[in-house]
């Protein structure tokens, strides 16, 4: 079937964006495929539309169970009835049922956490079936030198003799030259076909406030939030910074702000994002854990309370806004201090020395009972010691269970020069990721265009032209206020239970 | 998540009905509702239920935070590896609201099976309020896909608008007995077309409780919902039920069935190829729940006696205690007469207390 058509019958799209009908013509020439498209810019619908053109089924890797919670609910509700999920923490029926509709053939489309990739029954039990494509989202996960590391992506390609060798789209927003021939080695795919567009987002306007303090940065949010368009989030360095200035904001503000977390318990977690899809809540305080996945497209700024710790976390962040393609803002409020900060929170997030000790220690004290979850980001230092231990064949590899945990064996013990080598790699690493930040916070402070430094340094040299662009070609906050509110907040006036009933069920 | 004094005087509730029985693990393990059997029969022995499963597993740093702070305001003591209440705790306690008599209401238990219902009836209100307002496509507040497909079934068995009409009757009746308090929390706590339920800390904003007090209240005002509902005649209300008891694990339900047929420990642990131990701790999570449970092939009444007469000269609460007293007992058989004596079996005479 013609593509066009296809899109236009199918999805209901006119036409395709920038990129996606060369990604989706490459895989069906038999090429695998890097595809690097701005946040934003329909990466989905590329697999989405490849799962109803090809033969077999399409295996869709994705690093967070919530995204693809999320992906799956949305798809479905779209009439896509032939999608599939697969992760760790699964009911056992649910899973039993998925199985089921796989073997009935009435899958053409599966969202996989990148774990189960390395279970070996599971795969032997997938490899029963056809697989034509393994597309893997956000595949910058799989790069040390990214901003998101998740070290299972590295055990991706270790599955494609299994499954028969698919070919393999990797698909991210945010990645530079370093980080997409990372993606290339890890994956396995130096001969893919490279379909790199620019990320520069013409309708995102870039503005920095240099402020003294804390303090400062507060007063900047009491006096700019009111005014501002939204809806809009605003973006905090840790869980209780976040909490803590959303219980201020809401007490100043006279409106409720909520703060959203990893830390949350689920059901808070999924009423706020639901409260904010809904514009519900015009506002939010949260961590970076918000975000990734989420389907709003009118979100008109982003406020970074924090420095990022990346320039590729800035632009995923901000590359929330607007993706309905109208004007919106990101604003970031910086001091030269916040420089120090953030490195601390980097170096916090690589292993040192000390902690490569005390890991190895815990290691050889619990023997094989060392068990970790797959979702406990918080470990994320753990993991990667386990995964380079388990590379220099240190641990035996792993033994997956059904329950989402690992086991690990030590094969062979680490000396003291074992120790030093290791930790000798994560310092270059830890020296390269000051060094991105270190460009991020020239950008910042330079007396230049910020646009134009954020993509010379993703190795674009044209960063097109923008009316509104940033706060050095000159951008007025105002462009930005709203004197309406055009999304719903929750009635301030309490009512009756009778009255709030009523409103629910409006049936006599 | 912060702690307010509600919550400290959560945790000493919890603390004085522990008496230094076991250590900070084993209180962690109440109040974050951990299901494994040791938890289980704690909970029973040491009637802990209304501290059970009050925490998120999220909430996992709160616990350590808040008996530090207990500790800097001396209302409570480490003795070895044991906390106790001192004198100002206890009269901590006494003498604020809610009262400390107001904990015992709780039932930790039936939070589970309570919560799966609420998640029902949220779903369905959801649902049938978009559906009234001809929307077919909104973000479910509920993603259990279980959930899910019982609120399709019951749509399907009711229809909208009769469905609609049933529940909102039936909501009516009961909502209009609680009070205003409970009233609001419940109906706040609902999701429709014009707008997403609230979270605890956004209903603590609005009424002005502290967050604990206000979960504290929202689960008393379930419970009041849920066993109101059981009393009475509510049909489309009670047909949102889950058939799963969610008393015990379905693993011991399984080996449950298995012993109806009069087979023994070896037997099921056979079929079921699992190890003799679990299925003890299955035996013993169902005596716990079963009235007919048949104790007499496990244990014979004077050694149940025997077991009683030791609890009551002692007040042991260990089980290592019992063991040396009583050694000709296995463990299984300690166990096993301390979750009946503790459900209220004595010498033969089954009385549910």
């Amino acid at each position: 079937m013609e593509l066009n058509i296809l899109l236009n019958e199918r999805f209901g799209f006119q036409d395709f964006r920038p990129g996606q009908k060369e990604i989706i013509e490459a895989i069906l020439g038999g090429k695998h495929v890097l595809g690097v498209l701005a946040t934003g810019s329909g990466k989905t619908l590329c697999y989405q539309m490849l799962s109803q053109l090809l033969d077999g089924l399409t295996i869709v890797v994705s690093p967070l169970i919530s995204l693809m919670e999320d992906q799956w609910t949305r798809m479905r509700q779209t009439g896509f009835k032939d999608v599939g999920i697969l992760h760790s923490a699964l009911a056992k029926d649910r899973l039993q049922k998925e199985w089921q509709m796989i073997e009935q053939k009435k899958r053409k489309l599966i969202l996989l956490s990148p774990e189960r990739l390395t279970n070996p029954a599971f795969l032997e039990r997938l490899a029963q079936h056809q697989i034509s494509l393994l597309a893997i989202d956000e595949a910058h996960c799989v790069s040390q030198w990214g901003y998101d590391f998740r070290p299972d992506y590295l055990k991706i390609k270790d599955s494609y003799p299994v499954l028969r060798n698919p070919l393999v789209m990797a698909l991210t927003g945010t990645a530079s030259p370093k980080v997409q021939s990372d993606i290339l080695y890890h994956l396995g795919i130096e001969d893919a076909e490279k379909i790199i567009l620019s990320m520069n987002r013409p309708n995102i306007a870039y503005h920095v406030e240099r402020v003294k303090g804390d303090e400062e940065k507060r007063s900047f949010l009491i006096r700019e939030l009111p005014r501002l368009t939204g809806p809009g989030i605003i973006y905090a360095g840790t869980r209780r910074e976040t909490e803590e200035l959303a219980d201020w904001l809401s007490d100043r503000l006279k409106m409720e702000i909520p703060a959203y977390h990893a830390g949350l318990p689920t059901e808070n977690r999924a009423l706020i994002q639901t409260q904010f899809i809904h514009g519900q809540t015009p506002l939010l305080v949260a961590t970076t854990a918000f975000g990734m996945g989420i389907d709003k497209e009118n979100i008109r700024f982003v406020i970074h309370y924090q420095m990022p710790t990346s320039i590729e976390g800035y632009l995923q962040e901000t590359g929330r806004i607007g993706r309905d393609g109208k004007d919106g803002v990101a604003i970031l409020l910086y001091t030269p201090d916040d420089f120090a900060i953030t490195a601390s929170v980097l170096d916090y997030s690589i292993p040192n020395y000390n902690q490569i000790k005390e890991f190895y220690h815990r290691l050889i004290l619990q023997g094989d009972n060392l068990s970790i979850h797959h979702e406990e980001s918080d470990h994320l230092p753990l993991k990667a010691f386990l995964y380079r231990l388990e590379q220099g064949d240190w641990i035996e590899s792993v033994r997956t269970s059904e329950n989402g945990k690992y086991h690990y064996i030590l094969k062979k013990e680490l000396d003291e020069e074992d120790i030093s080598l290791i930790a000798a790699e994560w310092e270059q690493l830890r020296m390269e990721k000051r060094k991105g930040l270190a460009c991020f916070n020239l950008i910042i402070s330079a007396n230049d265009c910020l646009r134009k430094g954020i993509h010379q340094y993703f190795g674009e040299k044209d960063h097109g032209f923008s009316l509104f662009c940033c706060t050095h070609c000159g951008i007025d906050l105002r462009m930005y206020y709203t004197h309406s509110r055009t999304e719903t907040e929750i009635s301030a006036q309490p009512r009756s239970w009778e009255e709030e009933l009523e409103l629910l069920l409006p049936i006599k | 998540m912060n702690i307010d004094s509600f919550l400290l005087r959560f945790i000493l509730h919890s603390i004085r009905q522990l008496n230094g029985a076991r250590s900070q693990a084993g209180l962690a393990n109440i109040l974050y509702g951990k299901r494994n059997h040791q938890t289980w029969i704690d909970m029973h022995h040491l009637q802990l239920q209304s501290s059970y499963k009050f925490l998120e597993k999220e909430e996992a740093a709160l616990l350590d935070e808040a008996l530090l702070n207990l500790m800097r305001f001396k209302l409570i003591e480490r003795r070895d590896e044991s906390i106790f209440l001192t004198s100002a705790g206890i009269s901590y306690l006494e003498n604020e609201n809610p009262s400390a008599a107001d904990f015992y209401e709780r039932d930790g238990r039936v939070i589970g099976m309570m919560n799966r219902f609420w998640s029902g009836l949220h779903l369905l209100v959801q649902t049938l309020s978009n559906l009234l307002q001809g929307n077919r496509k909104f973000l479910p507040a509920v993603r259990e896909e279980r959930i899910q497909e019982q609120v399709k079934r019951w749509v399907g068995k009711y229809g909208i608008v009769r469905g609609a009409r049933g529940i909102k009757e039936e909501l009516r009746r009961l909502i209009s007995q609680f009070s205003p308090l409970h009233q609001e929390l419940l109906l706040l706590r609902l999701s429709g077309h014009h707008r997403v339920s609230l979270t605890f800390l956004q209903l603590s904003r609005r009424l002005g409780y502290s967050y604990w007090r206000t979960k504290w209240e929202w689960e008393r005002a379930l419970s009041l919902l849920y066993h109101q509902m059981l009393q009475t005649e509510f049909h489309y209300l009670s047909d949102l039920m889950s058939s799963d008891s969610g008393l015990y694990s379905a693993s011991s339900r399984k080996t449950w069935l298995l012993l109806q047929k009069n087979l023994s420990v070896a037997e099921i642990s056979q079929i079921r190829g699992l190890k003799e131990s679990t299925i003890m701790d299955h035996i013993v999570e169902i005596a716990l729940m079963e009235k007919d449970f048949p104790f007499s092939s496990f244990l014979t009444e004077n050694e149940l006696r025997e077991v009683e007469e030791v609890k009551q000269k002692t007040g042991f609460t260990r089980l290592r205690e019992f063991k040396e007293r009583l050694p000709h007992l296995s463990y299984f058989q300690i166990r096993l007469a301390l979750t009946l004596l503790g459900v209220g079996v004595s010498h033969g005479v089954k009385h549910i207390t």
